[in-house]
């Protein structure tokens, strides 16, 4: 008995240790029940648009960050991904610019004009440069919401947030940033903590079809409190 | 059982030290990518154009299939430059590769016509 409450506590233990960022004990339930319809032939997408994401964040460029950075994990976790940078420049031949109000359209609206199967919405809600002498990083904090083509049901949804700790650069200080190394090497760092944050909410998406884990992986488990921690985008309204 | 998630959370927390063994190469896409929406010249976009081709030498010398989006987006690259034929050749190779593809490059294939 003893034995068992100690497995519990090193288990939520690890479980608060592997999804950083999480405060309360988190819930643990499997993919399968946290997303069954992804588990459905039916209703399980190949292909995903990704959208260009909604900038929240302080930083104005983070947006030109994040959507380079996106295709690359997607893919990896077994979906037909479409090229985002095509598709922000076909959405803008159809005279739509502006991210906020992409965010506001149905799921089903790029149905016609791209033939996707899903669509992903990403939320930047925070992207900050954390500069000092001695310390340093960089946060990102980020929400998904991946909705049917065919039906504008909810098919996944996820938050996460990274912290990238930079101080063990030699270029991360404030007196070396105007140095045109230390630029580059901060945008090196801007694509790392967003690959981070990609990675870490690809590993609660259920395996796509171009993934060796298709169909096998509705029993791993993802933390509930993710699920519920974040209701913003998009459904405000 | 509390073993098995024990496990669970064990491989979930070196997952991302690893990487998956099946992972598409994707080499500096995000790297030109970024330079070229965030400063279009001739030379940003070839560059953008060298690196695509570049995933495509690459993942075939892995025996890889080349990342979904690749060759869709090396289509656009070589229509917006003008050069028509490796566009549709491209476009061509997304849609043999990923069959779902295939209503999207319709569509780019009709921008292409409708641009010149």
């Amino acid at each position: 008995m003893r034995l068992l409450t100690y497995t519990k506590k090193v288990v939520n233990l690890l479980a608060l240790l592997s999804l950083a960022g999480c405060v309360a004990t988190p819930n643990l339930i499997t993919k399968r029940e946290a997303y069954p319809s992804l588990y459905n032939a039916e209703t399980q997408p190949r292909s995903i648009l990704v959208l260009p994401a909604l900038n929240e964040s302080a930083d104005a460029e983070a947006a030109e960050y994040y959507n380079v950075t996106i295709s690359a994990p997607l893919t990896n976790a077994g979906y037909y991904a479409f090229p985002i940078e095509v598709v922000s420049d076909v959405l803008r031949q159809e005279g739509i610019v502006d991210t906020q109000s992409i965010m506001g359209l149905p799921g089903s609206a790029f149905k016609e004009g791209f033939g996707a199967d899903a669509v992903l919405f990403v939320n930047i809600t925070r992207w900050d440069k954390v500069y000092a002498v001695f310390s340093g990083g960089v946060h990102v904090d980020l929400q998904f919401r991946l909705v049917s083509t065919e039906t504008d049901e909810v098919l996944w949804k996820y938050s996460v947030k990274e912290f990238l700790d930079t101080s063990g650069d030699s270029s991360s200080g404030a007196l070396v940033s105007l140095l045109a190394t230390a630029i580059s090497t901060m945008m090196a760092r801007e694509f790392q903590v967003a690959s981070l944050a990609n990675e870490k909410a690809m590993e609660a998406l259920p395996a796509g079809v171009y993934n060796d884990q298709y169909s096998l992986d509705g029993e791993s488990q993802v933390v509930d409190t993710a699920l519920k921690d974040y209701d913003l985008i998009g459904e405000a309204e | 059982m509390k073993n098995l998630v024990l496990v669970v959370l064990c491989a979930q927390l070196f997952a991302c030290a690893t990487g998956g063994g099946s992972a598409f190469y994707w080499g500096n896409y995000s790297s030109t990518l970024y330079k070229l929406k965030t400063s279009p010249s001739e030379e940003t976009t070839l560059g953008h154009i060298e690196e695509l081709e570049e995933i495509v030498t690459k993942s075939a010398e892995k025996q890889q299939a080349v990342p979904p989006g690749v060759h869709a987006e090396l289509g656009y690259m070589y229509a917006d430059v003008e050069q028509n034929d490796k566009a549709i050749e491209h476009y061509n190779a997304e849609t043999e590769a990923y069959p779902e593809a295939g209503y999207f490059v319709q569509k780019l294939k009709e921008l292409m016509g409708n641009s010149k």
